[in-house]
């Protein structure tokens, strides 16, 4: 059997390059993509923990994790579109009329 | 938990029942014809009162049975909960009245009721984070409140600046709420658990801090502190605020912060307090929880109001005002007692009335002047009286100086800062409290000092604004002269609340 | 006592003139100027009624009222009066009607809200002189600043924006300092309180090193409204600024918060502390005195040239409180009053100068004296009196204060008040040559012919000063008897808190 520990070094993986997504690239619909990539390296955290010791909470959260992304991404891309519509645009580069 | 307390429970949900109710009410009405969609703001505001009326009553049979806790696990509801559901529901009524008044948001006539589903499901999610007591809870609590809120913060479809900030709002979120996630997996990992009193029965078995577990703290307390703009989570901040509409800007500083505040509080005050794990030493690293929430404090209040001076654009003014009084209420938090607590419930009271009294009046002279560069105020303390005397209220408030409200709020933090011998800290809020002053007072200085190069006459106020504006202001004046009531409801609410 | 209700009718009086000339209507500007100085008289009158019904052998608080504000932190609303706070606010009340009658003609935009923000002031100064409560002191210090924030903002001079945010800013940051150290003084007894009363037992139980950041925190925010030197820079740009009224308020009463604080709250709160620190604020003092002085003479500006000048008076105040003698305490409380006076005179004249020419600057002037004789005489008066002249007010503080100082058990050393001593030589130095620049010499400047002497209200808000002036000079007891008790009593109490 595959020890727990890969799981979570597999995971912190996924997640690294989640990050590293959201940083590098100016892609919006890539950075979000990437961000995707973070919530799944949580998701196979609590199934893999879940799993391993039978306890069903992390297996429960992963149902709401799945939703709630799906939700984001919904929304996401809608908002991706009206700023394109808008800019013409979406290159994170060049959103930048506010500023600190 | 046995079936009738399960049932009791359910019954003090009565609040949250009330809103999904009105939330489906209004659905339909959106769907109907265009004469019952224009009754959405009364039906929406209706919805609130009874949900706010029914909090209270709830508060009361607390209060009356004695009960320390109502609930179990995954929420509570106790008075701690009761109290920041009141402030989120009453801020939530005054919000509506914002709307109304927002005409950039009236502008989409066709998806007025569309504005009105998301800000009800914003409140949904508030409501639920008051109360939420395991990691499980808080996510899916924060995401029900942040994902309308990236749709409202980019309501203006054809608004550049709207969609922008819009965007940037949901990166940021997404970024942050991830993150967090990742925290709550890596906790869960080494604590096999979700609740939020699982890190005090661990450790008081001995488990120490190990490294996941800090890492997935820093996680955590990043992913609260990015929903409360907390530096350094506060990126977001200024930009959302500048682009969003103001009555957007109002609800997202005032009202969606106290609920963040709510569950930051009751994360860090059932996880850490009532054990010394606040002032256990984080093995190696050489300082403990408490010199971090310290540090926050300093960095939040510091940046917060250093940058607020630098701007011209009232809103963002007002967004990194609202980072520094973040500041004090983690300082209030990082001060770890019931003295704390209470000045951190009685704080976010006064935050609320005189924030929004700030906004009202940016949102008014919007409407008037076209503009919310400070720079374009000259000379309205004149053309505009009772508004820029409203204003000054505000204003005073707000920098905390007596004779307002907002001075017993800053005097009880700087109280429990002392009691805690946090003296570092109680400079720098001396220290952030005059910069305060000077960027506050610069507004005032604008209205009255500088004559204004047009003479034409503003649009006048109408009674209903000259009302809300004093439903807001009188109370900051009187509770500046007589703040006691605040504190013994702030006591009171902590009485049953079981910290 | 009877007549306790007195010290509350003050206050409320000059609270609810002002909330009455808010419902006064606007246009009509003499209706709100009559009611201002009304109003301003009346509160004058029961002042004078206080001081009669006032024992000066009691060293304590008379006219005493309590009421439970705050209960869960021991705060109250506890004000009452002794020999030194009822010099001062007689100085107040005194002051406050001449300000307003002052202004008559200046100020002719925006009456209404100057009205408001004077008798709000007016009201704020009193309460700060009254408290017993550290709370309620705290809360009048600090709500005192927004009406002067705004009678410099709204009706100052050409940069006045800049020098009401640097007043603000300045006294703010001293009073949240001390705001820190009244919670942490209120906090190290049993229970949280600011009882005044209570705290006077409390504070010297202290140890010396919480007593040294005590005495440090208050003294910050007093030397800053003095203000001692080096924290003066504020002092010059306001008064410049200011409108005449607002000056002669700043000089007159607003500057005598700083000393009054130091004598109220530091000595006998830490007589530990105070005994350490007494000898650097002499040489502050000192330096103030000396720096003012030169300061003074070498100005081109007639306001900044008396600005500057009470720099080196208040520096006289200071010695006189650490000195830490009867006699020198005694003369500092009497020089806080004279200054007001004297320098809140000189305000005047150099306002209704102003007011005729729209010039500060000395060398546009001279030779006015054959013009404006009445004018040139009253000034030649009152800086005679700001000098120190034997007969007229000054030299009985000043006097007093070099004495007590010379001999001081805690300072011991004559050398402070040697130095003093050359102050008062160079007061004259400054004075008479402005006055021989400005009154004497020849017309230089044609402008001036016009120049028309003052009319009778401007004799109206100088007359009473000059009497006064007399008064001290002549027959100082009747002032110096009211805090007599009060000075021996605070010697004794620190002499016994450091014997132990």
């Amino acid at each position: 059997m595959i020890p727990l520990e890969y799981y979570l070094i597999l995971s912190a993986f996924l997640f690294v390059t989640g990050v590293t997504g959201v940083i590098t690239r100016r892609n919006a619909i890539v950075v979000f993509m990437s961000i995707e990539l973070m919530l799944n390296a949580a998701n196979l955290t609590f199934v893999a923990y879940s799993s391993f010791f039978g306890d069903v909470v992390g297996q429960l959260f992963v149902f709401f994790v799945m939703a709630v992304a799906a939700a984001e991404v919904a929304i996401g891309l809608a908002i991706i579109i009206a700023l394109f519509r808008n800019k013409e645009t979406i290159n994170i580069d060049e959103i930048n009329i506010l500023k600190w | 938990m046995d079936l009738t307390n399960q049932l009791s429970f359910l019954a003090t949900l009565i609040p949250e029942y009330l809103i999904i109710l009105f939330l489906l009410i209004i659905v339909f009405m959106d769907f109907s014809t265009e004469k019952i969609a224009e009754k959405i703001p009364a039906v929406a505001m209706s919805g609130l009162l009874l949900a706010l009326l029914a909090n209270l009553f709830m508060t009361g049979t607390l209060y009356e049975t004695e009960k320390l806790l109502a609930g179990g696990e995954i929420f509570v509801n106790d008075g701690f909960a009761f109290l920041f559901k009141f402030m989120i529901l009453a801020s939530s009524l005054i919000m509506v009245y914002f709307f109304v008044q927002d005409d950039e948001v009236n502008a989409y006539k066709t998806r007025k009721g569309e504005f009105y589903i998301l800000f009800y499901s914003m409140v949904l999610g508030m409501m639920l984070l008051a109360s939420a007591n395991d990691l499980i809870a808080a996510y899916i609590a924060l995401e029900v409140l942040s994902l309308p809120s990236y749709i409202a913060a980019g309501f203006l479809k054809v608004d550049k600046r709207s969609s922008e900030a819009s965007l940037k709002y949901l990166l940021f979120g997404a970024v942050a709420s991830g993150v967090m996630l990742f925290g709550i997996s890596l906790l869960y990992f080494s604590m096999s658990s979700t609740s939020f009193q699982i890190l005090v029965s661990n450790m008081s078995h001995g488990i120490g801090f190990d490294p996941v577990m800090i890492l997935a703290l820093i996680f955590i307390i990043g992913g609260f502190g990015y929903k409360i703009s907390m530096v350094p989570f506060h990126f977001w901040t200024p930009d959302v605020f500048e682009g969003a509409p103001v009555s957007i800007t109002t609800f997202l500083s005032v009202s969606s912060k106290i609920a963040g505040v709510a569950v930051f509080v009751r994360f860090i005050v059932y996880s850490f307090a009532g054990s010394n794990l606040m002032n256990q030493e984080i093995a190696g690293l050489g300082f403990n929880l408490n010199s971090f929430l310290v540090l926050l404090s300093i960095l939040t209040m510091t940046v917060g109001n250093l940058t607020a001076i630098f701007q011209n654009n009232i809103k963002r003014m007002l967004a990194y005002s609202s980072i520094g009084h973040i500041g004090f209420i983690v300082a209030a938090l990082a001060a770890n007692s019931e003295q704390g607590l209470i000045a951190i419930s009685s704080y976010l009271l006064i935050y609320t009335l005189m924030n929004f009294g700030a906004f009202l009046v940016v949102l008014l002279i919007k409407f008037r002047i076209g503009s919310e560069d400070i720079r374009d105020y000259k000379g309205l303390g004149y053309k505009m009286p009772f508004l820029s005397v409203m204003m000054v209220i505000f204003l005073v408030s707000l920098a905390g100086l007596p004779p307002t409200a907002g001075f017993w709020a800053k005097f009880y933090v700087f109280t429990a800062l002392m009691e805690a011998k946090l003296y570092l800290l109680a400079l720098f809020a001396i220290f952030n409290t005059v910069i305060g002053v000077f960027y506050y007072f610069r507004v005032m200085k604008v209205m009255y000092f500088e004559k204004s190069e047009t003479a034409e006459p503003l649009p006048i106020l109408t009674g209903g604004n000259k009302t809300v504006l004093l439903v807001l202001g009188l109370p900051l004046l009187i509770l500046g002269i007589y703040f006691t009531p605040v504190v013994e409801l702030a006591r009171e609410t902590l009485k049953i609340a079981g910290f | 006592m009877e007549n306790n209700f007195i010290l509350s009718l003050l206050l409320i009086l000059s609270v609810g003139g002002s909330l009455l000339i808010l419902l006064l209507p606007r246009e009509n500007g003499s209706l709100l100027r009559v009611t201002g100085l009304v109003i301003s008289l009346v509160i004058f009158l029961v002042s004078l009624f206080a001081w009669y019904n006032f024992d000066p052998r009691n060293p304590g608080f008379q006219f005493v009222e309590k009421a439970s504000w705050i209960k869960g932190l021991g705060i109250s609303y506890f004000v009452g009066i002794d020999g030194m706070s009822l010099l001062l606010v007689l100085l107040t009340t005194f002051i406050t009607p001449l300000a307003l009658l002052s202004t008559w003609k200046s100020i002719e935009h925006k009456v209404k809200e100057f009205t408001f923000f004077m008798l709000l002031l007016e009201a704020g100064m009193l309460g700060v002189f009254m408290s017993l409560d550290l709370f309620l002191f705290y809360i009048f210090w600090e709500a005192m600043l927004i009406p002067m924030y705004f009678i410099i903002g709204v009706w100052g001079g050409k940069n006045r924006i800049y020098a009401s945010v640097k007043f603000f800013i300045y006294t703010m940051t001293g009073s949240l300092v001390m705001l820190v150290a009244i919670i942490w003084l209120a906090n190290s007894g049993k229970e949280f309180t600011t009882d005044l009363t209570e705290l006077y037992k409390l504070g010297p139980t202290l140890g010396l090193s919480a007593q040294n950041y005590l005495f440090a925190a208050f003294v910050l925010s007093f030397a800053i409204k003095v203000p001692v030197f080096p924290l003066h820079t504020w002092l010059p740009d306001a008064h410049v600024e200011a409108p005449t009224a607002g000056s002669v308020i700043l000089a007159g009463v607003l500057l005598k918060m700083g000393t009054y604080g130091m004598v109220r709250f530091n000595l006998p709160l830490f007589p530990d502390a105070t005994k350490v620190f007494a000898p650097y604020l002499a040489i502050l003092a000192v330096i103030g005195i000396i720096y003012g002085s030169l300061v003074s003479m070498v100005q081109k500006d007639m306001k900044k040239l008396v600005a500057y000048s009470s720099v080196a008076h208040l520096g006289f105040v200071v010695l006189g409180i650490f000195g830490l003698t009867t006699e020198s305490i005694q003369g500092a409380i009497i020089q806080m009053v004279n200054h007001g006076l004297s320098t809140g005179a000189l305000f005047l004249l150099v306002g209704y100068l102003y007011e005729r020419t729209h010039t500060r600057v000395i060398a546009e002037y001279g030779g006015i004296a054959k013009l404006v004789p009445v004018y040139a005489t009253i000034l030649l008066f009152i800086s005679l009196s700001s000098i120190g002249l034997p007969g007229l007010n000054g030299f009985i503080g000043e006097f007093l204060i070099l004495v007590g100082s010379f001999s001081s058990p805690v300072l011991n050393n004559p050398l402070y008040a040697i130095i003093a001593a050359l102050g008062v030589i160079l007061a004259a130095v400054y004075l008479l040559w402005w006055y021989q620049r400005m009154c004497l010499e020849t017309v230089k400047n044609e402008k001036l012919n016009t120049l028309t002497d003052l009319n009778t209200r401007e004799l109206f808000t100088l007359i009473p000063i000059m009497i006064v002036i007399v008064w001290i000079g002549i027959y100082p007891s009747t002032f110096l008897r009211l805090s007599e008790a009060f000075s021996s009593n605070l010697v004794s109490s620190i002499t016994n808190a450091l014997a132990k």
